[in-house]
């Protein structure tokens, strides 16, 4: 899943950053409100950890602003700022979670997953797709009740694929989860990555939808 | 011990200007009673001699030897008159007339003029004129004298006591409705919140108006203070925790990240440690500065010294021009001055990098006018005139992107100020150049 890191302080987003990487997720970061409005229409991410105190402005106001253009992305507050009223304008203006700094790397990866799970429509942890059931959390993919091991990027493609249910996703959309910043993807990479997927799930795990793109197939 | 509150404005004013009225009516009723009293009693008398007059005129009408009648001896006024008596007498002591017959011991060998006698249980005030060889006695009782006195003094004492009363009630209202402004003053305080800072909204009289207007300037600068120093601890705390998280994270980092890519978050956690220290510093040196403002301001040290600590912990001198009389003196402690000047050229080696790889930054210490100054100019991107203006605020960093905490010029500003120096921010086209200026003692 592809996380848009909007943070202006490099130490602390160097560290959020390989955090983030360590728990399976793509992220890009961005340091202004401008680039991460570019950053949101460019790539296709899930979530988006927002800090208020950027150079450029005040986070809670682009927030604001994605609200009310009706874009639906999750977004977790990340910020020093940690007065009740801080968190309350915080949650109002459209948050889906506020976390004051310094944090916990377990309960921030632990709120993305919820966030995540919460925004896909599902009640419980567990993703059932046919005979595949994955814990995002424990990163744990099951293939007829038996454990698949999968590298971490053809995991990071099933993970995508399971939380899009049986919507068409697109390449970009696919490449956007799987690279982050400083990840150059090979233009025949994704095909691979699939390729493989199918050899260890059976062909009909993922399916070809011709000039759009894939999507989950029965997976029985 | 608790100090006794002292009594209110209103029970004071009651208690004095009540006071004072008793006192002053008492004593002037006082005096009008005595000075009725005297003025009754000589009238009365006046009166008493006068019917004296009347009798012995009205003597000297009767024809000739008609008093020695001997049938008139034996003749009393039928009708004796209650409270009042007179006899006539020749002085050899015969009786002429008497109005009652056993009144003699009252009225009988009195001395002349006015004199006072017992009788019967009762006080007598009596008057005896000699007239044509008569003795003439009138005399009145002066029990009856009392009660005129008392009647008078009803009809006198009603309308004076109304009169106080209507006077005290009068004064009464008049304080309670003069002290209202003050009492709805008072009770506008008491009812706000103690934390509340907006001014007073309240229309009063002009003789408190002062007052009010004073406190509302009060609660202004308080308010200000009070959100400046809101900011402060917003900012401080922000710049502590950023930091933190950077420590915090790279070290939970570290405890998963496979041993050969350990290091790097350790180098990382280390940087932001740095940091912090620097924040901490700094924020110490403010605080001290704060404590002891005028305190490093009894010695004096030279641009040499002062020049020399500045750069001995910069480990690239390669860009530092230092030029100027480094026999100039300022008037502080050169660990000071060095603190101050070092900010400078922190500021203007880090800042000014874009433009030239290897721009240079020229310290000088100079003259100008009556004062010495040091100058730090450098030929990097400048600053914005609103910038400028904000510069020695605390927390604020002109690109946050560059390390540093902002408190940089926010200490240089303080040292000036608790110096008497003046730091003086201005473009000089290419480039920044920054004063600092102290006068010539």
């Amino acid at each position: 899943m592809h996380i848009l890191l909007v943070e202006d302080d490099q130490q602390v987003a160097n560290a959020i950053r390989r955090g983030l990487e360590l728990h399976d997720f793509a992220v890009d970061q961005v340091t202004g409100l401008a680039q991460a409005r570019a950053a949101l229409q460019h790539f296709s991410s899930d979530l988006v950890v927002l800090d208020l105190g950027l150079r450029d402005g005040n986070g809670m106001t682009l927030l604001a602003q994605w609200r009310a253009e009706q874009q639906q992305i999750p977004v977790i507050i990340l910020t020093a700022r940690d007065a009740l009223a801080d968190r309350v304008a915080g949650l109002q203006a459209g948050a889906d979670d506020y976390v004051t700094k310094p944090f916990e790397l377990d309960e921030l990866i632990a709120r993305i997953h919820a966030l995540l799970r919460r925004s896909s429509g599902r009640a419980s942890p567990m993703i059932r797709h046919g005979a595949l059931e994955f814990e995002p959390g424990l990163r744990e993919l099951r293939y007829h009740g038996e454990v698949v091991c999968l590298p971490r990027r053809e995991l990071l493609l099933m993970e995508k694929f399971l939380y899009a249910g049986r919507r068409v996703l697109s390449a970009d959309q696919l490449n956007d989860s799987l690279y982050g910043y400083g990840e150059e993807p090979d233009s025949n990479a994704l095909n691979v990555h699939i390729y493989h997927l199918r050899k260890k799930l059976g062909k009909n795990v993922i399916e070809t939808i011709r000039g759009l793109g894939f999507r989950l197939g029965k997976a029985e | 011990m608790m100090k006794r509150r002292p009594l209110s404005i209103q029970g004071r004013l009651l208690i004095s200007l009540l006071g004072s009225f008793v006192l002053v009516w008492s004593v002037v009723s006082v005096w009008l009673l005595l000075d009725l009293q005297t003025q009754m009693r000589h009238t009365l008398d006046q009166r008493l001699a006068a019917t004296a007059r009347v009798v012995a005129g009205v003597l000297d009408q009767l024809p000739e030897g008609a008093l020695n009648d001997s049938q008139l001896t034996t003749n009393y006024l039928t009708s004796p008159l209650d409270g009042v008596a007179c006899q006539v007498r020749w002085q050899s002591g015969e009786l002429v007339l008497r109005t009652a017959d056993d009144m003699a011991s009252l009225l009988d060998t009195p001395q002349s003029g006015f004199s006072q006698r017992n009788f019967e249980g009762t006080q007598w005030r009596l008057f005896t004129l000699e007239h044509r060889g008569m003795v003439i006695t009138t005399a009145d009782r002066m029990s009856e004298r009392d009660a005129l006195y008392q009647g008078v003094l009803i009809v006198v004492a009603g309308p004076v006591l109304i009169a106080l009363i209507g006077m005290l009630l009068a004064t009464w209202w008049g304080i309670k409705r003069g002290l209202k402004p003050l009492l709805s003053m008072g009770q506008a305080l008491k009812q706000r919140r103690p934390e509340a800072l907006e001014p007073i909204q309240l229309a009063l009289p002009q003789e408190i108006e002062p007052v009010l207007s004073s406190l509302n300037q009060l609660l202004e600068r308080v308010a200000t203070l009070v959100r400046r120093e809101q900011r402060f601890t917003a900012d401080a705390a922000h710049e502590l925790r950023t930091p933190l998280t950077a420590i915090k994270t790279n070290l939970q980092l570290a405890t998963r990240l496979p041993q050969a890519e350990r290091n790097e978050v350790l180098l990382e956690a280390n940087a932001a440690v740095e940091r912090m220290q620097q924040v901490i510093d700094q924020l110490l040196v403010l605080a001290r500065l704060d404590a002891d403002e005028m305190a490093f301001n009894q010695t004096s040290s030279s641009a040499g010294e002062v020049i020399e600590l500045a750069i001995a912990d910069i480990d690239d001198l390669s860009r530092l021009e230092i030029a100027g009389d480094l026999s100039l003196r300022f008037p502080l402690d050169s660990a000071t001055a060095a603190m101050a000047l070092r900010n400078l050229i922190d500021n203007a080696l880090s800042y000014a990098v874009n433009e030239q790889v290897s721009s240079p930054v020229e310290v000088r210490a100079i003259e100008c006018g009556d004062c010495h100054c040091l100058v730090v100019r450098d030929y990097g991107p400048g600053m914005k005139a609103r910038d400028m203006a904000q510069a020695t605020e605390r927390f604020w960093r002109a690109n946050h992107t560059q390390q540093g905490s902002g408190l940089g010029l926010a200490i240089v500003e303080q040292i000036c100020a608790g110096s008497n120096g003046q730091l003086v921010i201005e473009a000089a086209n290419p480039g920044l150049q920054v004063r600092l200026c102290w006068p010539v003692a």
